[in-house]
């Protein structure tokens, strides 16, 4: 994922806050019908029909260890293109709501905590902090095989 | 649901344009052309020379090669490929003599043509093999000795190239344009979403209007003409077996020298046409049976004497398509499959009971197992069964079936059936436990509503059902899917078949049967054996099309 320029989609997960850079971002779409494909991980809900292509749907909250939630009017999924090896592909992500787009400055972020494993944390672009704000800036390129759940419960133990 | 979006942002497409400006791209970019086109001409060539070796006073195809060559130096010289253009020149001037009839046309030179376009293809593959010693000196020895061969014949200095004829003189189609696959794969897609769209505006068309509406009428002619247009962009898609044929074939002849038989090859058929995506994973399965006919099947001159054969061996490969499919056929007159043999292998590997009494087919069929051939010498017996599960996996992939026609003594056939393309199936939509699948309706073989008495329980549990004289196992789909609650004493049993083995699904309900535009799950999915893709059906709901060779294994 690309993260020039500072415009960030803001969405919330059980009242934290989150972003991915808009670059990466193709559109917003409302909960629609999703096609549950059996022995999947539980985080993959399934796979959705955008306009004739077959798009993979993750749940964050499972993802990062949330409670689950019943989706209603409000939940959306936000169409991401993950760059993998040279190629990108579509893949959607199950947000609560999807509040705002907004510029943070380079100094309003800053870089992820040291962890022992690197490789691990490549998930996190870094933390906004505005006005109270915390916001987890996110680089989802890697969201299927990173283990951000265990890495997350460990820097929130640290804030 | 609607589709209320937001657009942010699109098009990663304007990237790539911006990228190939620089000047290092553009290098690359005619490095990848030339390596396209030679790939192109050095398949026309391979071609020519299986018509010179028959034909070897064929001035057309002498020209033609010659042209290959000429046209591969050119290409070389245009982004500083020294030696591809100078393996490319010498092999053209040896060429242009045999045009001028000052060299006649022999097994010799025609070994020296080869032998350059595989240096060529080596240098293709790799580029960086032109700064390898090794490999300039063998071109060095290569090339020098046909500057010995020209010396007995002819002085040896030869003068710059005269006539070259300025255009190909092909005499059918003229004109071609070069388009990246991945706009015509796009446009399929396209094409197929179109197609099924509009079947969802005719179904609604029956409901709400009557059959003599003007609304109906128009939709029905635009219906035909989506499908002309489905037809088309598919053909697209399709490219001739030749290549892969003259591929084969080389490999043979190269397999027949190795081994020391002695053996003939026809080629019959190579302008069918199949799906690209096809023809690329069919080189490594007919690769594996051309060889195997040949090691196996074909035998020594010495036995085939005995034997009161004709001395030269024959291998035939045969394409033809109808229905949708496309046949393929090796077949050889060599010793065929010794079934008793077989048999005998199968029940020391556990494969076979003795106690069973199989039938030729049943015995053939182990030599699909994995395992059936593996540390034994091919040798020890028939041994046909080289590797052959890989082969046939590799051909279930595809959509396809192979089968084997055996005549002890008399030679074998090897016959591949393949859909003609990948991206549209025939499919049956089935319902399991509230969920819509899609079954390739091809590996179906019969669909019935059990009846009590048919059914055979083992330790308690219905897991068998009796049909006529066969006792069908039935797939653990519950087990397959995880599901929790599923009756499988209530269902339906679609019987699908994989090789000659049979065996139920069980199902909730029929949907129906229609035309099913195969797409992928994509990399996240692909663990998920069961599934082969998923397609989207008619009410826009996306079904997933089941692996029915994942659905056998699974259960063994």
């Amino acid at each position: 994922m690309d993260i020039k320029g500072n415009k960030f989609l803001v969405f919330e997960l059980s009242d934290e806050y989150y972003a991915v850079s808009v670059q990466a971002t193709r559109e917003i779409i409302r909960i629609m019908e999703i096609t549950d494909v059996p022995k999947a991980p539980p985080f993959i809900k399934g796979v959705i029909n955008l306009r004739g292509k077959i798009i993979p749907v993750i749940d964050l909250r499972i993802k990062f260890g949330l409670a689950e939630k019943q989706y209603d009017e409000k939940t959306c999924i936000i169409i991401l293109e993950i760059n993998e090896e040279e190629k990108s592909r579509p893949m959607g992500v199950i947000v609560d709501t999807v509040s705002e787009v907004l510029n943070i400055q380079d100094d309003e972020i800053a870089p992820p905590p040291e962890f022992n494993n690197q490789d691990q944390m490549d998930f996190l672009y870094g933390i906004g902090k505005i006005k109270d704000r915390i916001i987890w800036l996110l680089n989802l390129d890697k969201i299927v095989s990173c283990d951000e759940l265990v890495i997350i419960n460990k820097l929130k133990e640290d804030l | 649901m609607s589709f209320d979006s937001i657009d942010l942002i699109i098009d990663g497409d304007n990237n790539q344009i911006q990228k190939t400006t620089t000047q290092s791209s553009l290098n690359e970019e005619y490095l990848n052309d030339f390596l396209i086109e030679t790939n192109e001409h050095i398949e026309s060539i391979e071609m020519n020379i299986h018509i010179l070796e028959k034909d070897s006073n064929n001035a057309e195809t002498i020209d033609s090669v010659f042209r290959d060559f000429h046209t591969i130096k050119g290409l070389a010289g245009f982004v500083s490929q020294g030696l591809v253009q100078k393996i490319a020149h010498q092999t053209e001037t040896v060429l242009d003599k045999c045009r001028k009839k000052e060299l006649v046309i022999n097994n010799n030179i025609i070994q020296f043509i080869l032998k350059s376009t595989d240096y060529i293809k080596n240098l293709c593959e790799n580029l960086e093999l032109s700064k390898d010693k090794d490999f300039n000196s063998n071109i060095s020895t290569h090339l020098n000795q046909i500057e010995n061969l020209q010396d007995n014949i002819i002085n040896f200095h030869t003068e710059p190239q005269k006539k070259i004829p300025k255009k190909q003189t092909h005499k059918e189609e003229s004109v071609y344009v070069r388009i990246p696959m991945r706009k015509i794969d796009a446009l399929v897609d396209m094409v197929g979403e179109l197609v099924i769209n509009h079947s969802q505006f005719e179904q609604l068309a029956q409901v709400m209007l009557d059959t003599n509406d003007k609304l109906s009428t128009n939709l029905h002619r635009v219906s035909t003409l989506t499908k002309d247009i489905q037809n088309l962009s598919m053909s697209l898609r399709m490219v001739s077996l030749n290549s892969v044929f003259q591929r084969i074939y080389r490999i043979g002849k190269d397999t027949v020298s190795t081994l020391g038989k002695n053996a003939e090859f026809s080629l019959y058929g190579e302008e069918t046409e199949i799906d690209r995506g096809v023809v690329e994973k069919l080189i490594d399965p007919l690769i594996h049976l051309m060889k195997n006919s040949i090691y196996h099947g074909i035998e020594d001159e010495a036995e085939r004497i005995k034997k009161g054969k004709p001395i030269v061996g024959h291998v035939a490969i045969e394409a033809y398509s109808t229905k949708g499919n496309v046949y393929i056929v090796i077949s050889d007159d060599g010793r065929g499959i010794d079934t008793q043999a077989v048999l005998k292998k199968a029940i020391k590997k556990d494969f076979a009971s003795p106690s069973i009494d199989y039938s030729n087919e049943d015995i053939l069929d182990f030599l699909f197992l994995p395992g059936f051939s593996t540390l034994d010498k091919a040798d020890d017996i028939s041994g046909r069964g080289v590797g052959l599960d890989v082969v046939k996996t590799q051909i279930s992939k595809l959509g396809g079936k192979i089968e084997i026609k055996n005549s002890i003594g008399q030679g074998c056939s090897f016959i591949m059936k393949l859909p003609i393309n990948m991206a549209i199936i025939k499919g049956t939509v089935v319902e399991v436990a509230g969920t819509q699948y899609i079954i390739p309706t091809l590996s179906i073989n019969t669909i019935f509503n059990p009846q009590e008495e048919q059914w055979v329980s083992v330790k308690g549990v219905k897991n068998m059902i009796k049909l006529r004289e066969n006792i069908i196992p039935l797939i653990n789909i519950d087990e397959i899917l995880g599901l929790k609650k599923f009756d499988k004493s209530k269902c339906v049993l679609v019987v699908l078949e994989s090789g000659q083995k049979l065996k139920a699904l069980p199902v909730t309900r029929i949907v129906e049967n229609r035309d099913i535009v195969v797409k992928s799950l994509g990399v996240d999915f692909d663990n998920i054996a069961y599934a082969f893709g998923a397609s989207i059906l008619g009410n826009g709901r996306i079904a997933i099309i089941f692996d029915i060779e994942n659905l056998f294994q699974k259960d063994e």
